[in-house]
């Protein structure tokens, strides 16, 4: 097991390190002037701060000062987003909110997915899994920010329930929660029809199984097989499922968070891009891209404790 | 078992919490209001716009004044900041500063923590390069630090620092100024002295030198020259001084102006406060207690907001607001236009001037402005038609550059522009037949580029209207313009004249200053003979094709900004109407609009003027609350 992790995290560093490179090169291979142009630019200023970010620099050297930086965990200075902050800084500052935002709709998306996801199996083919079966479809073919606006102008305009927008207080108040609220249900739709859809199809399946049939005649209640035998066996591909899903949800809530006004991670991240801040873009990659493969290996080791019959980096002969 | 039961109930728990949460009132909630839709109609519409919630305007908020931007400043330190100079110019305390002038209906430029106007050391300013500018006594930072001659210098110092490279150094306008920003010479060599501790001197370097009092003031109005803490600039500087997270959040920015900042959370909330402390600058100028911003970038929202009585000022420029009263408007001073690339190898039409005049006279200004752009204003010329210049027959007194003899007998080609509009399809025709029998009588295709607006909804508006209007007066059999969206990072690049990647662009803009209308830098080539040290600018667009123009305009630019004619001012005008007559002969920018935005105030507040200033905006710090 430990040999097992030991060999993912190795190839997770090399991923990592193969991630960066490409983005590096792919981001300073685009078009598009990084000291933002003006006619009002001194030209003496614009090539001191060419040679300053050493821009004036072949690719390659630049490349050699960003992993110099990077190996002292220097992430630099915002040079467009936020002009002289630190890269880390940016960083932190809006990562608050995303991972608030994230956190809840986690917590939204578990109980409700888990729930539908049941019941639809153990009621199978009937007008109640038949109703659900159609608004979870209904909702993963809509994209989330149509319903993020529907909510916004019908729970938030028309019928006044919850705040347009996020509350502006620096701390998790109940004021401020009450206006994630309606944030976090948008984020939370897609994530419940994903889990409820596959729970149902896995669920189904193995309500079906010999074994099931074994556990009730051991005298256990419908609902003892159910959680004991038929859901830990149907929660292997769930256990992916619901960590890349928690990643999905990091990274789209862009739109989310321009509807609701939330200063988060995707907006800033597209901020840079499209201001091409490749300092800032560059931490936002790397931020991402740990958080990937950190789920990635969360995800495998998740296999064996779901189910002790996966065992990980074991020998042929296990 | 009992892990089960254990993650039965936490489930249960989070369930029942998640239900309780989405389903509870807000009765209590002092956020939420009771009744959010006065008029019952959609938010998009101005039916709503026009009766913001008096329940919740606001009245009980005092001198507070609400509203949104796109994004909290990208930073609070006035050395580095690339756009909202007029917000930072808040807390960052200079010279001079332009205000409102209600009674004259004009901005003014007043002192702010100058004592008194400047002093040439010569009479004549044709013979004068030194100024002595006094710094008034009394005034602070917002931490009690006092303001003296000494943190001028400290700040002019730091902005043009060779390490730090400031976006907004000035260190060109002083004797050694460039040397200085280079790391070629110290600052004690720089023109730049402290006589006292209320005092200091400039020596502007030549072909910088103030041509007037006017002038003078204003290389202490920019706002690059705001002033920045010394004890708290030296402690966010990193260890080999190359950069500095000076004004990066609100702790690390300590005011010198009349308003601190008093909240911000980074991309959504950013708040200022008058200054209490009695250290600060004009405060009988202005009224605004407080002023709010709220980050909110879809324009829907913002109008919901408006109409719950949550903001005192929201824009509205679609066609549903056209029938609503109220609304005031907000001119930018950049002309919008069409570039045309000239010595484009994929469209050897454009280099036929009688193509891009037909381009020029074949545009239906106000037509297209009525059906996509109805808040602007069309224009067929490329300097502001409110520009407004020192009138050669009366000293002392301006005129508006328009109403001038100079400008009425400008000719394109032999023809009038003097209308503004310039819009002859007839002419327009003549023009096209001749460039397209010079194409051999083919077909001719272009491909256009413009800006995508950052996945806006309407940035496809004005260039669909251009094609199809270019493509109806000339002929689908004969003409054919192809769209071409890109994001601004990359067209910005393209249409550079270092790079000239394109056939003709939509977006852009010249810009324009309203108070020196041949002062637009996109069009100067090589560096300037009266200057030591310039260089050509590195983001000029147009190419002026014909090259004894482009030698004319330069020169004519160059003598006006730094030679004979700096203190002509009729040698000016003529000069500036010379180079506007060029631009129309060569007519590589095609001038259509000026771009304008509308907006509607609520009940609470009372703006000082019925059209917006491109600087001042509506200047809300000095509104009447009602």
């Amino acid at each position: 097991m430990v040999k097992y992790v030991i060999q993912r995290l190795i190839a997770a560093f090399f991923t990592f390190l193969a991630i960066i490179t490409v983005v590096f090169f792919v981001l300073r291979l685009m078009p598009g002037s990084v000291i933002e142009p003006s006619p009002r630019l001194d030209p003496a200023i614009y090539q001191a701060m060419m040679d300053k970010y050493h821009l004036n620099d072949p690719l390659i050297v630049q490349f050699g000062y960003a992993i110099r930086d990077y190996m002292s965990l220097d992430l630099g200075y915002s040079l467009k987003v936020n002009p002289g902050s630190p890269v880390l800084d940016i960083i932190l500052s809006r990562l608050a909110v995303t991972v608030q935002l994230n956190y809840f709709s986690a917590f939204v998306i578990l109980p409700f997915g888990l729930f539908l996801g049941i019941s639809m199996a153990v009621k199978k083919d009937s007008l109640y899994d038949n109703v659900m079966s159609s608004l979870i479809i209904l909702t993963i073919s809509v994209p989330s920010f149509v319903l993020a606006a529907l909510m916004q102008y019908l729970l938030g305009f028309k019928f006044g329930w919850f705040p347009l927008i996020l509350e502006a207080e620096e701390s998790l108040s109940w004021t401020k929660f009450y206006s994630m609220i309606m944030p976090i249900l948008a984020l939370s739709f897609g994530g419940i029809a994903s889990i409820a859809r596959t729970l149902r199809a896995e669920l189904a399946e193995v309500l079906t199984m010999d074994f099931m049939q074994l556990a009730k005649a051991k005298g256990l209640s419908y609902g003892q097989t159910i959680t004991r035998h038929a859901l830990r066996n149907s929660c292997v591909p769930l256990a992916s499922t619901f960590l890349y899903l928690f990643l999905g949800v990091l990274g789209s809530s862009l739109v989310i968070e321009q509807i609701f006004s939330v200063p988060g991670m995707s907006k800033t991240m597209m901020a840079a891009i499209n201001g091409k801040d490749h300092w800032l873009t560059m931490g936002c990659i790397i931020f991402y891209t740990l958080i990937g493969l950190l789920m990635a290996i969360v995800a495998d080791l998740s296999y064996g404790v779901v189910d002790p019959r996966i065992r990980m980096g074991g020998g042929k002969d296990a | 078992m009992k892990k089960s039961r254990l993650l039965a109930g936490l489930l249960a728990a989070l369930m029942a919490l998640s239900m309780l949460t989405a389903c509870g009132g807000n009765q209590n909630d002092p956020a939420t209001p009771p009744d959010p839709t006065p008029s019952g109609g959609d938010a998009n519409t101005p039916g709503d716009t026009q009766t913001p919630d008096d329940s919740q305007s606001g009245d009980d908020l005092g001198k507070v004044v609400r509203f949104t931007m796109g994004d909290t400043p990208d930073t609070f330190n006035c050395q580095t900041t690339s756009s909202s100079y007029e917000l930072v110019s808040n807390w960052s305390g200079k010279l001079y500063r332009y205000i409102w002038d209600e009674a004259a209906g004009a901005r003014v430029l007043v002192e702010e923590l100058a004592d008194g106007d400047p002093v040439p050391e010569n009479e004549d300013l044709r013979n004068n390069a030194v100024w002595t500018y006094k710094v008034a006594q009394g005034y602070t930072f917002e931490d009690g630090t006092p303001i003296d001659a000494h943190t001028f210098e400290y700040s002019i110092k730091m902005l043009n620092d060779p390490k730090l490279a400031n976006r907004n150094t000035d260190a060109s306008g002083y004797v050694n100024g460039v040397k200085y920003l280079s790391g070629e010479c110290e600052w004690e060599e720089v023109g730049w002295k402290v006589i006292d501790d209320y005092t200091f001197q400039v020596t502007f370097a030549p072909g910088y030198e103030p041509k007037s009092l006017l002038d003078a003031k204003l290389a202490y109005e920019t706002i690059g020259t705001g002033l920045v803490h010394p004890e708290m600039f030296e402690s966010c500087l990193s260890d080999d001084g190359s950069q500095t997270t000076y004004g990066t959040t609100a702790e690390t920015i300590v005011s010198s102006g009349p308003y601190r900042i008093s909240k911000l959370i980074p991309g959504q909330y950013f708040e200022i406060s008058k200054r209490t402390d009695g250290g600060a600058p004009l405060m009988d100028v202005y009224t605004t207690e407080r002023m709010e911003w709220s980050v909110v970038s879809d324009k829907n929202t913002r109008i919901q907001l408006f109409e719950q009585g949550k903001l005192d000022m929201v824009d509205g420029n679609g066609e549903a607001f056209d029938e609503y009263e109220g609304g005031r408007y907000l001119y930018q001073d950049f002309t919008q236009g069409i570039f045309i690339n000239s010595i484009s190898p994929t469209a050897e039409v454009l280099k036929d001037v009688n193509f891009r005049y037909a381009l020029f006279w074949g545009y239906d200004r106000e037509g297209i402005a009525a059906a996509v752009a109805r808040t602007s204003l069309p224009t067929a010329c490329h300097n502001l038609p409110h520009a407004v210049i020192p009138d050669p027959n009366n000293e002392g007194e301006s005129i508006r550059y328009m109403d001038t003899s100079e400008y009425k007998a400008i000719r394109m080609d032999g023809h009038e522009i003097q209308d503004g509009i310039c819009y002859d399809p007839d002419l327009a025709l003549e023009y096209f037949n001749k460039a397209y029998e010079a194409n051999g009588n083919q077909k001719i295709t272009i491909t256009v580029l413009y800006y995508d607006g950052n996945g806006s909804a309407n940035a496809k508006d004005i260039p669909e209207a251009i094609k199809d209007h270019y493509e109806q007066l000339f002929g689908t059999d004969r003409l054919e313009l192809a769209l071409q969206a890109s994001p601004w990072a990359v067209m910005s690049e393209q249409i550079q004249r270092s790079m000239m990647e394109y056939d003709i662009a939509l977006s852009s803009s010249i810009w324009n200053n309203s108070k020196e209308p041949w002062n637009s830098s996109n069009f100067v080539y090589g560096d300037n003979p009266y200057a030591e040290g310039t260089a050509e600018y590195p983001t000029q667009y147009c190419i002026i094709t014909d090259e004894a123009r482009q030698k004319e305009w330069s020169d004519l630019y160059y003598r006006c900004a730094s030679g004979d004619l700096k203190f002509d001012p009729q040698g000016t005008l003529e000069a500036t109407a010379r180079m506007e007559e060029i631009l129309y002969e060569d007519c590589t920018f095609i001038p259509t609009h000026i771009s304008g935005t509308r907006y509607f105030f609520s009940s609470r507040i009372q703006p000082l003027m019925e059209t917006g200033d491109p600087d001042l905006e509506f200047a809300l710090l000095q509104c009447k609350f009602n």
